[in-house]
């Protein structure tokens, strides 16, 4: 009888809480306290040594944290002089130093990881994220002329050397040629990146997936390797009514969802890790919305562990077994390091 | 004097309004669509909230930059 | 056109001077309480047609304001306002944390952002308030929260 009853709860317990149970959250950064107040994250990373360091677009300020979430230090003001950052940040990186990609002042800021300025970037196009790896930096922008994105190739004082992956997803060829038509193929067609720490390759995958998960490997100077597909973790179809812009006079179909890969990050020489949200429809009513870090083996795309994401959050970073997610939803905008063992 | 001071005291604040008077730099037509769906809508990791964005977004630069 | 919109931009400008003019007047009737009260207030900035998709997204400094509130508005003599326009009401009511709410018919370009502490107006800024402006402002409620010797809410 009690084995019975045991062999009852562990099939309950299994079947309740197998989500995130694999997910421990190690630190959480942002409160009241105003050295630990953020207004806009807008990126956040992990050094070797568990450091975090943040950067707020509304608050223009980079900051940074030990890997028991204390405050250190924190740089910056609004403005376009020495020192001073935008409200429109995009990203931050971390390889040798610190890159931040300050949009607004149209200009890279590099940095030690003591927050003290090295020099700044110039930035010849809008980018709209930034890696780098060794003598490299690489930034997204969109193709010239085109309506599809590309990974730039620049070197560390941000000369233009080389563009590859000018592809887009199958579906966009659907898209009926009008100007607003135009515009959503822009959106349709962007691309998520990361670069691995040892080796420097670079994996690109499409925001929005079509009938398949397509990840594109290339070296860490641009040259082809090899293409990876994983499947959805639901049966899915890009829905076509979405490609159609406004939906003014649209109906929409009883059922549909909508998945979007936010980030795509390198988590080791071996593995991927994919940001992946799930919404359900009804109508055009959102009725379930889902997140899952999605772990795929980096050379046969199979999809190695699935984890539900516990908060409302965007992945900034990864790194091994950890994990840096930003909340900016709810009264106080959050990090928060996740440690994932599987 | 009263009424001096005053007046220098209102081209002053106006000039320092008219230095720093700065607010979140929306870019030009050629820049706005990658700005406002990579950099504005970012903020909404739904994607609901996401696509709603990025559709005023298309909706805005159709009608005033095309 | 340019110089039209310089115009509209000065005469903005000397609206919000005006404000902050009265602001210092209004206390003057209140001779008692006026010299130890301080009043942070918001003048909502008019909406700007391309930079927005979503109904809150006007609110720039939405996460700035109710922090201030939520750490200093258990202080008796730190009085919150918010000046807005009929239109954006609804949306402050529902995201914005205030003592009291003024509708007003004209705004300023950007928000805007006033401290008084009696007469004396102490901080103003326009625009995105950042974290440099934010760590003034805290420190200037500090100060004036610990002149009047009453514990903060936190």
């Amino acid at each position: 009888m009690i084995k019975k009853l045991l062999c009852l709860i562990t099939i309950l317990a299994i079947f309740h809480f197998p989500s995130y149970a694999d997910l421990k959250k190690v630190v959480s950064i942002g409160s009241d306290d105003i050295n630990y107040r953020f207004f806009g994250v807008a990126g956040a990373v992990l050094d070797d040594q568990g450091n975090v360091y943040i950067c707020d677009s509304k608050g223009s300020f980079l900051r940074k944290y030990d890997s028991d979430g204390k405050f250190i230090k924190e740089i910056g003001r609004y403005g376009q002089g020495p020192g001073e950052f935008s409200n429109t940040i995009s990203g931050l990186y971390l390889c040798d130093g610190l890159f931040v990609l300050d949009t607004g002042n149209n200009r890279i800021v590099e940095l030690d990881q003591e927050l003290n300025i090295r020099r700044y970037i110039k930035l010849s196009k809008l980018a709209l994220s930034i890696m780098g790896f060794s003598d490299n930096l690489y930034m997204i922008s969109r193709t010239p002329g085109r309506f599809s994105f590309e990974v730039g190739v620049y070197d560390r004082n941000g000369n233009y050397i080389k563009s590859f992956f000018d592809r887009r997803p199958v579906f966009i060829e659907r898209i009926e040629q009008s100007k607003i038509g135009q515009a959503l193929s822009l959106i349709y067609s962007s691309i998520a990146a990361t670069v691995e720490r040892e080796t420097g390759e670079v994996a690109i995958t499409f925001q929005w997936p079509g009938e398949n998960i397509e990840i594109f490997r290339f070296s860490k100077d641009g040259e082809f390797i090899k293409k990876i597909v994983s499947d959805h973790i639901i049966k899915y179809d890009f829905p076509e009514f979405r490609l159609k812009g406004l939906p003014t006079n649209l109906r929409f179909p009883d059922q549909s969802n909508l998945i979007m890969i936010r980030s795509i990050h390198s988590l080791d020489e071996k593995r991927l890790l994919l940001e992946y949200w799930v919404n359900e429809y009804n109508l055009d009513k959102v009725v379930k919305e889902n997140e899952y870090i999605l772990i795929v083996d980096r050379n046969s795309g199979q999809l190695v562990h699935r984890e539900l994401l516990p908060l409302k959050s965007g992945i900034a970073d990864a790194r091994k077994s950890y994990i840096c997610a930003i909340s900016n939803e709810g009264d106080v905008p959050e990090v928060v390091i996740y440690r994932l063992d599987y | 004097m009263k009424k001096v001071l005053l007046a220098l005291f209102l081209v002053l604040v106006l000039l320092a309004a008219i230095v720093d008077f700065s607010p979140a730099s929306i870019p030009p037509c050629d820049q706005y669509l990658e700005w406002c769906v990579f950099t504005y809508c970012r903020q909404y990791y739904n994607p609901d909230q996401y696509l709603q964005c990025v559709n005023k977004c298309a909706e805005n630069y159709a009608l005033n930059c095309l | 056109m340019q110089a039209f919109s310089k115009v509209l931009r000065l005469v903005e400008l000397l609206l919000i001077v005006f404000s902050v003019w009265s602001c210092t007047q209004e206390r003057d009737a209140d001779v008692g309480q006026a010299d130890k009260r301080t009043v942070v207030s918001l003048h909502l900035g008019i909406k700007t047609q391309m930079s927005s998709g979503c109904s809150s997204c006007e609110l720039v400094n939405k996460y700035q304001w109710n922090f201030l509130y939520r750490i200093f508005s258990g202080k008796e003599d730190i009085e919150f306002v918010v000046y807005c326009s009929d239109e954006n009401k609804r949306e402050v009511e529902q995201n914005l944390l205030y003592d009291v709410l003024i509708l007003v018919d004209k705004s300023p370009e950007t928000d805007e952002l006033v401290v008084c502490h009696g007469r004396k107006t102490m901080f103003q800024k326009a625009g995105v308030l950042d974290m440099f402006s934010m760590r003034q402002i805290t420190e200037l409620l500090m100060d004036s929260a610990l002149e009047n010797e009453q514990p903060l809410r936190k």
